[in-house]
């Protein structure tokens, strides 16, 4: 951000934005894709403060990062169809490399990495298959995809590794696609969301969960493990607008699959839609963004209660941070702990992935 | 001090007023629904029951003249839907409408393996309406009609070795026919009020402006879909190259009449009521008209004569005249999804754009 710019924003709101001090100011703290003025799109790193450190060009519009801690890393995927990712080297060259899927796979935006971070995880779309899969690319070896497991369900979405190391959590959104008609969903009558539980090591089945026949249409896209293990996660509603089905929910392997009823009350608020799911460091804490709603939303997890919930246009990208949450959106604005510390000239894509 | 996020909400909002007082969208909205919707839909429902009429008179009594009569019906109850097919939300959404009238892109012609399946099965429940809506969306809508009445072996429905066949038909015909009642008269009752209603205790829309917004993004979505699936995925680039079977209703041979038909549907909300909601801008609804109007130009001189659409994609002047009318289609697309509802304050955001 130049200096121009929070001074002006400092001086509207009649406010000073303390700098936060220490040596760590401009390490990478987050990774966002994002649409830049003059309409290109880039993979951009930030500060914990927000500001920008490092941006990429990326020939068509990205989505999620894949982040990794040693040596540091994101790889930053391209929005579903995705064809590509682009791997930034975070070691102090800036060095970037592309790999993508193969031709009868696209990405579905979102991966990470194992933890001995020699793996990267991706989640992919076999469009002839019908079905989802994740992408296995040996990082040691120029991201040669090495292997694949089945999610086993249809159109997966973000999945994460759990704190356990071994458990891979998938969102199956339920929604059949083809490149052939780019992002039209065909298959809406039948969809069928899950959540499935699959063993890094090789790919089997752990556990899988849906939501009853009559939420069928809530399309389980993104979550955030929470502490205890919980998952949390949000789904997006292909039903009717006059319908207010729950929009989030959680999953443990003790107590399945449950969804949170409070959430019910935003649903019509959220415009039937959550963008991002992010965990608060200690676990206590679960945020969710609705950008359709221009709302976010933050749960208190040991008491399943919703704890307040803010008005913020176009609010999207959400990871956690040492204090609270970092949220960017599309207006260009960089939240941290509920504080506005930037505001960039470019439109913040959907998700934000934290190094911490 | 900090700022909050309330803070930030607040300086956000500043560029959303910039065009003084704020439009009332309610009379709009009313007027478009009055106008415009619901009479599309009373002519879709009429066609439909003309038509459940000339099919049980095919039954009755099949002769050339009937089954003639049931085809020419079928073109016109097509032309009639895709008057109402911009209109995918609301109580098309209810009980998965819009797929039970139209499941469409189908991709790997499953629907159409189905309904083949039932004739050769002839499976009596097929026969009556009550449990022909309780199968698979694909057997009971449009497409399916049209195999019915023009696929292999629908010549026969003209003597009487095809009971089966035409009984099939005839529930399909009702099935439609109920449809089609049911949106009618949510568009004339309920979900107009929804509509109506539209403020912070509305489930559906928070303010007149989303309401619009919904009737306007049905519009774009249905320009998008003419130009990217219905014409573009079958011309392609060349004679050589051209698909025209995935073009819909090519088997009835109705694929330029219905693509006509959504076109003057887009037309039809080009109000002079939305043009005085543009102020000094409203030229822009002359300009979707002009775009409009071209290409339904470009294509109504492909209907004179009876050429199929594969006729005509394998020939060069059409071909050009084909590809030619997307670039009106796309002009028109532009003016509905981002410069007319730009002006009038609704640009979605970049991240609450279609679901990811």
């Amino acid at each position: 951000m130049d200096l121009s710019r929070r001074a002006l924003i400092a001086g509207l709101s009649a406010a000073c934005l303390p700098l936060r001090a220490g040596a760590t100011e401009d390490a990478p703290a987050f990774v966002a894709a994002c649409r830049r003025l003059d309409g290109s799109f880039a993979a951009v790193v930030l500060s914990g403060e927000g500001d920008v450190l490092l941006s990429k060009t990326l020939h068509g519009r990205g989505h999620d990062a894949a982040i990794r801690k040693n040596p540091p890393t994101a790889v930053m995927f391209a929005r579903r169809p995705g064809t590509f990712a682009l791997v930034i080297e975070l070691d102090g060259s800036g060095r970037t490399t592309a790999f993508a899927p193969p031709p009868s796979r696209r990405f579905a935006g979102h991966g990470f990495f194992s933890p001995d971070g020699k793996t990267l995880f991706a989640t992919e779309n076999d469009f002839e298959g019908e079905r989802g899969v994740i992408g296995l690319y040996d990082a040691t070896d120029g991201y040669r995809r090495v292997g694949e497991f089945s999610t086993y369900g249809m159109g997966p979405h973000e999945a994460l590794l759990l704190s356990d190391g071994r458990t891979i959590a998938v969102a199956n959104g339920g929604i059949l696609t083809h490149p052939d008609y780019p992002r039209m969903k065909l298959n809406i009558p039948t969809m069928a969301p899950s959540l499935a539980l699959i063993d890094v090591r090789n790919g089997a089945l752990l556990g899988k969960a849906a939501l009853g026949d009559e939420y069928h249409q809530v399309s389980i896209r993104h979550m955030a493990e929470a502490g205890s293990g919980e998952l949390w996660f949000g789904g997006q509603y292909e039903g009717p607008k006059t319908d207010t089905p729950p929009l989030v929910g959680t999953f443990d392997a003790d107590r399945g699959l449950r969804l949170v009823s409070e959430s019910e009350r935003l649903t019509a608020a959220m415009n039937h839609y959550v963008g991002s799911v992010a965990a608060s460091l200690d676990g206590g804490t679960v945020l969710v963004t609705s950008p359709r709603g221009g709302l976010v939303a933050e749960w208190d997890v040991a008491a399943r209660s919703l704890r307040k919930t803010v008005s913020l246009v176009d609010a999207c990208g959400a990871a956690p941070a040492e204090d609270g949450f970092a949220v960017t959106t599309g207006t260009g604005v960089f939240l941290r702990d509920g504080a506005m510390l930037g505001r960039e000239n470019v439109a913040w894509d959907n998700h934000l992935a934290g190094f911490s | 001090m900090r700022q909050t996020i309330a803070a930030a909400a607040v300086l956000l909002l500043v560029g959303g007023s910039a065009h003084g007082q704020e439009p009332s969208f309610a009379p709009v909205v009313d007027s478009l629904i009055k106008t415009v919707i619901v009479p599309a839909h009373t002519e879709f429902t009429a066609a439909a029951d003309a038509q459940a009429g000339r099919m049980a008179e095919l039954c009755k009594t099949p002769s050339e003249a009937t089954l003639a009569a049931a085809r020419t019906g079928f073109i016109d109850l097509v032309a009639k839907f895709a008057k109402v097919e911009p209109y995918r939300f609301g109580p098309a959404r209810v009980e998965n409408r819009i797929e039970r009238l139209y499941f469409w892109p189908d991709r790997r012609g499953r629907g159409l393996r189905q309904v083949q399946g039932l004739l050769a099965k002839e499976d009596p429940s097929a026969t009556d309406v009550a449990t022909l809506t309780g199968k698979s969306v694909a057997v009971q809508g449009l497409p399916a009609f049209e195999f019915i009445l023009f696929g292999t072996g629908s010549d026969a429905l003209a003597g009487t070795e095809a009971p089966y066949r035409c009984n099939y038909g005839a529930a399909v015909a009702e099935a439609i026919s109920a449809v089609a009642q049911a949106m009618e008269g949510e568009w004339r009752g309920s979900f107009a009020e929804v509509m109506r209603t539209a403020g912070s205790d509305n489930q559906a829309y928070r303010s007149d402006r989303e309401a619009l917004q919904d009737i306007l993004q049905g519009a774009a979505e249905q320009l998008e879909f003419v130009k990217g699936f219905k014409l573009e995925a079958a011309v392609r680039g060349s004679p050589d190259e051209a698909r025209p079977k995935r073009a819909p209703f090519w088997r009835a041979n109705a694929t330029l009449p219905a693509i006509i038909a959504n076109l003057e549907a887009t037309q039809s909300l080009l109000t002079e009521d939305l043009a005085g909601l543009l102020g000094e801008d409203e030229g822009l609804v002359n300009s979707a008209d002009f775009e409009l109007n071209q290409a339904i130009r470009a294509l109504s001189s492909l209907t004179e004569g009876d050429r199929t659409f594969a006729d005509l994609v394998a020939d060069p002047d059409a071909h050009k005249r084909l590809s030619y009318a997307q670039l009106p289609v796309g002009a028109a697309h532009a003016l509905f999804a981002q410069r007319i509802p730009g002006r009038l304050g609704m640009v979605a955001g970049f991240n609450a754009l279609d679901g990811d």
